[in-house]
């Protein structure tokens, strides 16, 4: 099964998948300030 | 990222962290935390932040494996996004590719599409060295279908979006869409142009694109970083090494322009590769226009006169 989504949802959607799926990962984003 | 982003809701504090905007410190730390057995992925603004960072980015993250006999792993993503044609001026629309890909150790992917977009990240995280994932500003709202559930884009494989058999065009990120539309300008003038997306470029698929060279004879690299420092320069290198016997023609590389990137859009868009330069590199090509000529800045002015404001020429014929 395939749905229509935007690239950046993609990548987003596959970061959250993989630390659903491995506890392991871990994720540092920068702030805005 | 700000304290109300939904990942530190669904994962927590221990496994999302808001790092101050010190790039030295937060790959530093990433690299350190893969060291441990985590699987970091460290997203930065724009991929020239690495920049400030290159010793954690190049010389350590990617050697330390090596150095220690295998002894420990570097399993850590770099998330960046690059190649931003908006206004963004000289320090935020760089494509630095060419730096990481000849970097042993350190591989380097650049999805073209949402689909790509997900199945390279999520064969990202899981490897176990570092990767630079690079993704496009001016993909960030393109739509496309996505396969749900687990999809993975193995790395070193590349995608042939479209099939052909008078021309190579071989591009990446952003410039595959523009290869694609000019594949499709080209049909209509009766050439059949292949149009392949490596989707990483360490590790490259250099034996699908000599393949298709074998087909068509000719090939057209199509990509936004400047010319002597691109990965299309490495990729004509590859071709003349592995494929010069099926050239019919001279390679020809469609890139931006050995400048910094302007803040003024139209001066940008005179810089960077587009439809029509990709269209009128193929038919020189095809033309046997390209034989012996160096193809580079002395070819992309005489095609950009006809595109651009003409306020913009006037403003460089008098610089």
């Amino acid at each position: 099964m395939a749905g229509e989504m935007m690239y950046g949802e993609a990548m987003a959607t596959a970061i959250i998948e993989e630390m659903q799926r491995d506890a392991d990962v871990v994720f540092y984003g920068q702030t805005w300030r | 990222m700000t304290e109300r982003d939904p990942m530190l809701k669904m994962f927590g504090r221990s496994r999302v962290r808001i790092a101050p905007i010190s790039e030295t410190a937060e790959i530093g730390i990433a690299v350190g935390t893969a060291l441990t057995g985590l699987h970091p992925i460290v997203e930065l603004w724009m991929s020239e932040f690495m920049l400030v960072a290159m010793d954690q980015v190049l010389n350590e993250a990617p050697r330390l494996r090596y150095m220690s006999g295998g002894q420990v792993q570097v399993p850590l993503v770099l998330k960046a996004g690059y190649g931003f044609a908006a206004g963004w001026g000289g320090q935020h629309s760089n494509c630095i590719y060419h730096t990481m890909m000849g970097i042993p150790g350190l591989k380097v992917a650049l999805p073209s599409t949402p689909a790509n977009a997900k199945g390279l990240m999520a064969s990202a995280i899981r490897d176990n060295n570092p990767v630079v994932y690079l993704h496009h500003y001016m993909l960030t709202l393109d739509t496309g279908d996505v396969p749900e559930g687990e999809h993975l884009v193995p790395f070193g494989v590349a995608d042939i979006k479209r099939a052909g058999s008078d021309v190579t065009l071989v591009a990446t990120g952003w410039m595959v869409k523009k290869s694609l539309a000019a594949a499709e300008q080209l049909e209509r003038e009766g050439i059949s142009a292949e149009v392949i997306d490596p989707r990483t470029l360490a590790p490259l698929d250099v034996a699908t694109i000599v393949r298709s060279v074998k087909k068509t004879g000719r090939l057209v690299l199509v990509d936004q970083a400047p010319r002597q420092s691109s990965a299309a320069a490495v990729i004509a290198a590859e071709v003349a090494e592995k494929g010069f016997e099926h050239l019919r023609a001279p390679v020809v590389m469609v890139t931006d322009l050995d400048a910094s990137v302007p803040y003024s859009e139209p001066l940008e868009s005179y810089l960077l590769p587009n439809e029509e330069k990709i269209v009128d590199a193929v038919r020189s090509c095809r033309s046997g226009f390209a034989r012996g000529r160096s193809y580079g800045e002395d070819f992309i002015p005489a095609v950009s006169r006809r595109s651009f404001p003409q306020e913009s020429w006037r403003l460089r014929e008098s610089s």
